[in-house]
């Protein structure tokens, strides 16, 4: 679903209530959606149903569009929100329930004595901030499309990215 | 030049998800999806309980209303003859796409920076319930960012919700979910 006219015309269909399009569309993105909502509301369950309320949502009232990146863009934000939410009305520090019990020497990173696990670092960042770390390192996307999915500068994102990254590192190596 | 710590926390994000998305089934999912029924049609019993839902949205539609140039007043702005209530619509959905020139703006009692004088018609909703107008970039107020665009409205926001992000914190009381 590369050609815009083709997204388009795929939203158009699902406006119009044609199920075979909504299958193809959440074939499409349905695994994008669910590794951003794993990482914002950190808990595989909560993931689940925040992306199948996206869906449920997008279904019923299905947004007109232009393009892939449109598309895309509005099902990741609908999602995240959601996974935000369910990240709300958990219970406060849980932690990732695999990651939090995967110590982080796994990685290959040195420093045993000083490593905290990863499932820990990312429980003390905020939601919209696993969000950048997902669409980053999950969904491989570069900047220019970070900062044009968050209505910020590729730069911003780059630099949003950066100090991120060196908290993490920071507080992965702790001493 | 390759960062090491980056790419086994790439490696461990993507390995964590995969596990979540093993027998994924996304036509199960888009199944689900579609069996969910769309709202029922209200019954007479249940009118008492809807028309106080809107009088409550329409009490709350005051929270989102912008001051004009005095703040000591509601914002208006006049299109086509006809008087608007300008309100924050941080989490608006639409897409430049979903918009056509409606009308000029005639008056503006507003101090929001608004983008030329021309008002838009969103699709599918009825413009003499409510308009849109593009905002100056970085556009904000005490709350912060206004976001693109600011909604001209009469009445309240009950038939305007699909057009919100309805998770999202900005999102007037009456549309989230």
């Amino acid at each position: 679903m590369t050609d815009p006219a083709t997204a388009r015309l795929l939203m158009e269909r699902v406006a119009a209530r044609d199920e075979a399009a909504f299958t193809r569309l959440v074939t499409a993105f349905d695994a994008d959606l669910l590794r951003v909502a794993l990482l914002v509301s950190e808990d595989a369950d909560a993931a689940r149903d925040a992306v199948q309320a996206t869906w449920e949502r997008a279904w019923a009232r299905p947004p007109v569009l232009r393009d892939q990146t449109a598309i895309r863009s509005w099902l990741l934000k609908v999602a995240a929100n959601e996974a935000r939410q369910a990240a709300r009305r958990r219970r406060r520090g849980r932690a990732l329930e695999h990651l939090s019990s995967r110590p982080i020497v796994e990685m290959g990173l040195e420093a045993k004595d000083r490593i905290v696990d990863l499932g820990s670092a990312l429980s003390r960042l905020t939601a919209s901030e696993r969000e950048l770390l997902a669409l980053r390192y999950m969904l491989d996307m570069t900047s220019d499309e970070i900062g044009g999915h968050l209505g910020i500068t590729a730069e911003g994102a780059r630099s949003r990215l950066h100090r991120l990254i060196n908290r993490l590192r920071e507080e992965m190596t702790n001493d | 030049m390759t960062d090491r710590f980056i790419d086994e926390l790439s490696g461990a994000l993507k390995a964590h998800a995969a596990n979540v998305l093993i027998g994924r089934d996304p036509a199960a999912v888009a199944r689900q999806a579609m069996m969910r029924r769309p709202p029922r049609r209200l019954s007479m019993s249940a009118f008492s309980a809807v028309a106080a839902a809107v009088l409550v949205a329409a009490v709350s539609f005051a929270a989102y209303q912008l001051s004009s140039g005095t703040g000591s007043e509601p914002a208006t702005m006049d299109v086509g003859g006809v008087t608007y209530g300008l309100v924050a619509a941080r989490s608006l959905l639409v897409s430049e796409d979903d918009l056509t020139p409606y009308g000029e703006i005639a008056g503006d009692a507003s101090d929001v920076p608004i983008v030329g004088r021309t008002a838009y018609a969103v699709r599918g909703v009825d413009p003499n319930h409510a308009l849109v107008v593009p905002l100056a970039a970085g556009a904000a107020d005490e709350v912060g960012s206004l976001g693109r665009y600011a909604l001209l409205i009469r009445g309240s926001f009950a038939d305007l919700c699909h057009l919100f992000d309805v998770s999202n914190d900005a999102t007037p009381t009456e549309c989230r979910s």
